[in-house]
């Protein structure tokens, strides 16, 4: 599994929390990707929570998105919004010949026994470069956007 | 499973005054049909609040361009605030609505919608050598008519909500003829 991107957003300030949280999660399902939150805390004045979202792109190469933030000194304000500082760190991973859960039988797409495969090795030969780096651009672009969305609802308050 | 490649993300339309709902979904809906797409209406919710009716339509049409691929759009039609409202036009009395429109619009071209080609390593193998040296230039082709279609029904939209800007501006600051 190859790393492609990691980003950071902070801010502080005044911020419409709930609003940041939902449209976080409806970025990725408008998209119609496999959404998991595998963790969510809140402790009064500090929120914390993990996402996790796979975009199986085709049976070979699949991006999962890891979104970690964590809000502290969070203080509510008069009209339901929260001033404080958030952290969101934006994690894209790729994963080649990953195994389908989902499929029965054999979970990989090429039978690989003792090394690779001679249709694996002719994939990675053939077409696969152009489709890692298309993946890769791809993945970049929305990990990106993501962090643009965040910072408009953001700077939407500070105004 | 399907591939799905996004051509356009996110593309938004936001407006904010008087518009009619019926000639704004009668636009989206002829604009689609006229181009050969099918309307599938996925999410129709209507709420009504304190301060006006909150209004979320989602549309997914899609064209099947061959049995290996498809175009579709993904359509989020959001109204909020709206509130009926009478104008005079031309002299007669007309409802309108007033509120803030937001339209979100995604572009997708799906290949293998059939999930003929991914049961096997051979069927892949080859489907990824079709779609690099055979049907590079197809699939380039049926792309940009995507976006092409997506972002025309885009302009139109933004075009109607305009002229409705101005043809009620208009009449409610008629110019005077010297």
């Amino acid at each position: 599994m190859g790393t492609i991107v990691v980003l950071k957003f902070k801010y502080r300030g005044v911020m419409d929390f709930k609003k940041l949280y939902n449209s976080g999660k409806n970025f990725f399902l408008d998209r119609g990707l496999e959404f998991r939150e595998t963790k969510y805390k809140d402790k009064g004045n500090e929120f914390e929570g993990v996402w996790s979202i796979e975009h199986k792109v085709d049976m070979y190469s699949k991006v999962t998105y890891d979104i970690e933030f964590k809000a502290i000194d969070m203080s509510p304000t008069q009209d339901g919004k929260y001033n404080g500082k958030i952290v969101v760190t934006t994690k894209a991973d790729l994963e080649e010949h990953y195994k389908d859960e989902n499929v029965a039988g054999n979970k990989n797409i090429f039978h690989d026994t003792k090394g690779l495969s001679v249709l694996h090795k002719l994939y990675k030969k053939v077409t696969y470069r152009d489709i890692h780096d298309r993946i890769e651009d791809d993945a970049v672009l929305t990990a990106v956007n993501f962090q643009e969305m965040l910072k408009s609802i953001c700077e939407m308050e500070a105004k | 499973m399907a591939e799905l490649r996004f051509l356009i993300e996110d593309k938004k339309v936001v407006y904010n005054g008087l518009f009619r709902i019926d000639e704004l979904y009668g636009i989206i809906k002829k604009n689609l049909m006229n181009k050969g797409y099918f309307i599938v209406e996925k999410v129709s919710q209507e709420d009504v609040l304190e301060n006006g009716k909150q209004v979320v339509i989602k549309l997914e049409p899609f064209k099947k361009l061959s049995d290996y691929a498809k175009a579709k759009m993904r359509i989020t039609v959001f109204l909020r605030g709206v509130k009926d409202k009478t104008i005079t036009v031309d002299g007669h009395k007309q409802k309108y609505q007033q509120g803030e429109v937001q339209i979100t619009f995604f572009a997708i071209h799906e290949t293998d919608y059939r999930n003929k080609w991914e049961n096997s390593g051979l069927q892949f193998l080859f489907r990824t050598l079709m779609d690099k040296f055979i049907r590079h230039s197809q699939t380039h082709h049926s792309e940009e008519e995507i976006k092409r279609e997506c972002n025309a029904l885009a302009d139109e939209i933004k075009s109607y909500l305009n002229m409705t800007r101005f043809k009620i501006s208009h009449d409610m600051h008629p110019r005077k003829e010297e």
